[in-house]
């Protein structure tokens, strides 16, 4: 199953071969954890390094999702093949923790923590095999009061540094059809120019008929006519997260 | 204009600004959407200026896969996003001074980080780079909220200023916009059936979906003209940018070949405009459906054919009044009939 889902939404990640960034979106009921977490795994299985920084999580969060999409993360920790950063649990503390970054300083001292890791790594593998997939930089926003541009400009920064950049953001309505409050002018302007400037989109979102018991969402990919090299344009599905698996199919498509 | 010259006309047009003869366009500003892209037209400018070996400049303020990479020759690539205004001016200007030839094209990927954040310098900046050599091409889109620098800030921009967008647009010698040619599919259908015209990416309704399904489609690009004569005549036209072959280039006069179309030769564009084939075996299925037999047989049909209708005369030339004679018979009881009445 697994190689089927890699396979149809999961190429365009892997198999692009110039410098791109892709777009993942997701609302609150329809989470993109799992998404990250297969595309970390698919990311991992092909002969990609991945630094992976998250707003959102800890490294034992993830560990413990990687592991049931067969990929234990400790063990390329130690190949030097995952680098985690930790964007979570100090990011208001002085900089304590050795994987962490901190803001305590500002944007820009977060920024250059991250670019000291991410030269690191790509000064060891070399930058064209370095995936880095940045989740929820949105809450920089919010919680930091920086400009949507400010961030992108961060993430231009980090992505010259790289071969590809994911980013991971939230795009529930109240975050981007709301223009009233700087905040959500902010949050609004972040995801649509990300969504301009990726090579693909992928979008996650709840059922349009509400809720049933055996479908978790839906599942839209576009890509930018430049990406040629999958055999599709655009995509949408349906998808069924269940307990360490996930069913992708077709909208009327018989399941077993 | 009788479409043929329009299309001729329309075309050499487009074509002229395409391939930057002549100094068409100054300053050519792009509108895009999630919806459609500018990338397909921008790719377009960049094609077609480096086989004339025109050199380019793309300015980046947040391209995270600029042009280049893929390694086109005369192209440089300007990292723009760290650059202070003056300091990118000044870069431009040398690099434009060190080139060997006077054309060059000059290309902004987005004008929408500079709206953002310095709206006040976006006319003097935009200004000092348009000159009679130099082609400007800047892309700007229009569902990114611009965040204006608050009040109290240093470079904040006063209310009662237009926003930039109507800035640039009085600037700007032509503007395209380009469009999703499927999603201008669908609204013509809608459109056709009196229906609402269905909304894309962000407009569709659909909490958490950001591209609608359709954009930036790979078989090309719409782009609508608004071009700006030197007397301030606006031509408006729309065109087709197709992505590869399959359409037929047009022979245009002076031996050009372009491929751009007009919208409305577009084949599926020109579909619902035909009247349908009738008749090919099939019933015409948007018929009234009624439980009556609304149909007439043959013996009805003589019969009513048969029917003289009233006054068929006076149809004739110089029917029965001759003229404009008004035919009138009083009637006897009900009108009320006075001789005396005329005579005054």
């Amino acid at each position: 199953m697994s190689q089927s889902l890699h396979h149809d939404l999961l190429s365009h990640h892997i198999s692009l071969s110039s410098s791109h960034l892709c777009l993942v979106t997701s609302v609150l009921g329809a989470s993109g954890s799992w998404y990250g977490h297969s595309l970390l795994a698919a990311l991992l299985k092909s002969s990609s390094t991945v630094i992976h920084l998250s707003f959102l999580h800890s490294a034992v969060f993830h560990s413990d999702a990687v592991r049931k999409w067969g990929v234990d993360l400790g063990q390329y920790g130690r190949k030097g093949r995952y680098v985690f950063i930790d964007g979570l649990s100090g990011l208001f503390l002085p900089d304590r923790t050795k994987d962490g970054v901190s803001m305590q300083a500002g944007l820009e001292k977060l920024s250059q923590q991250v670019k000291e890791k991410v030269k690191k790594v790509a000064a060891a593998v070399g930058s064209s095999k370095v995936v880095l997939v940045v989740e929820g930089p949105d809450v920089l926003l919010s919680v930091g009061g920086v400009s949507s541009m400010e961030v992108v400009n961060e993430l231009l920064d980090w992505h010259e540094l790289v071969s590809s950049t994911t980013v991971m953001v939230n795009a529930d309505a109240a975050f981007v059809t709301r223009t009233r409050t700087r905040l959500e002018m902010e949050e609004a302007s972040f995801v649509t120019t990300l969504a301009h400037q990726a090579a693909s989109v992928t979008s996650l979102r709840m059922l349009d008929t509400g809720l049933a018991k055996d479908v978790s969402g839906v599942l839209r990919v576009t890509t930018s006519s430049e990406t040629a090299n999958t055999d599709w344009h655009e995509k949408e599905v349906l998808y069924f997260v269940k307990d360490g698996s996930v069913e992708v199919f077709n909208r009327g498509q018989m399941r077993s | 204009m009788s479409l043929d010259h329009r299309r001729t006309h329309n075309l050499l047009l487009i074509s002229r600004l395409l391939s930057l003869r002549d100094s068409t366009s100054p300053f050519t500003l792009i509108l895009d959407t999630l919806s459609q892209s500018s990338r397909p037209l921008v790719s377009e400018y960049i094609l077609r200026a480096t086989s004339q070996k025109i050199p380019i400049l793309f300015i980046s303020f947040n391209s995270f896969s600029p042009p280049g990479v893929a390694g086109a020759g005369g192209l440089t690539v300007i990292r723009a996003h760290r650059l202070p205004i003056s300091a990118l001016q000044t870069q431009i200007t040398t690099h434009l001074s060190s080139l060997p030839s006077k054309r060059c094209l000059l290309i902004i990927d987005s004008l929408n980080p500079l709206c953002s954040s310095s709206p006040s310098s976006l006319a003097p900046f935009l200004s000092s780079l348009i000159s009679p050599t130099t082609t400007l091409i800047a892309t700007f889109s229009l569902d990114i909220p611009l965040s204006m620098p608050p009040e109290a800030s240093g470079s904040a921009y006063p209310d009662s200023a237009p926003s930039p967008l109507v800035l640039l647009k009085y600037f700007a010698t032509t503007i395209l916009e380009v469009r999703s040619i499927t999603h201008m599919l669908e609204g013509k259908k809608a459109r056709d059936r009196s229906l609402v015209e269905p909304g894309w990416g962000l407009e569709e309704g659909k909490e958490g979906a950001v591209v609608g399904l359709g954009a930036t489609p790979r078989e090309g690009t719409v782009v609508v003209m608004e071009y700006r004569r030197k007397s301030g005549r606006g031509v408006t036209e729309g065109f087709f940018l197709p992505a590869g072959a399959g359409f037929k280039e047009t022979l245009l006069p002076g031996g050009i070949r372009e491929k751009v179309i007009l919208l409305e030769d577009h084949p599926e564009w020109r579909v619902s405009e035909q009247v349908k084939e009738r008749g090919n075996g099939f019933e015409d299925e948007e018929g009234p459906k009624s439980t009556f037999s609304l149909g007439l047989t043959e013996e009805q049909r003589k019969k009513r054919d048969e029917v003289v209708l009233p006054y068929f005369d006076a149809q004739r030339e110089g029917g029965i009044g001759g003229g404009g004679a008004i035919l009138f018979t009083p009637d006897r009881e009900i009108d009320d009939f006075d001789d005396e009445e005329d005579e005054i």
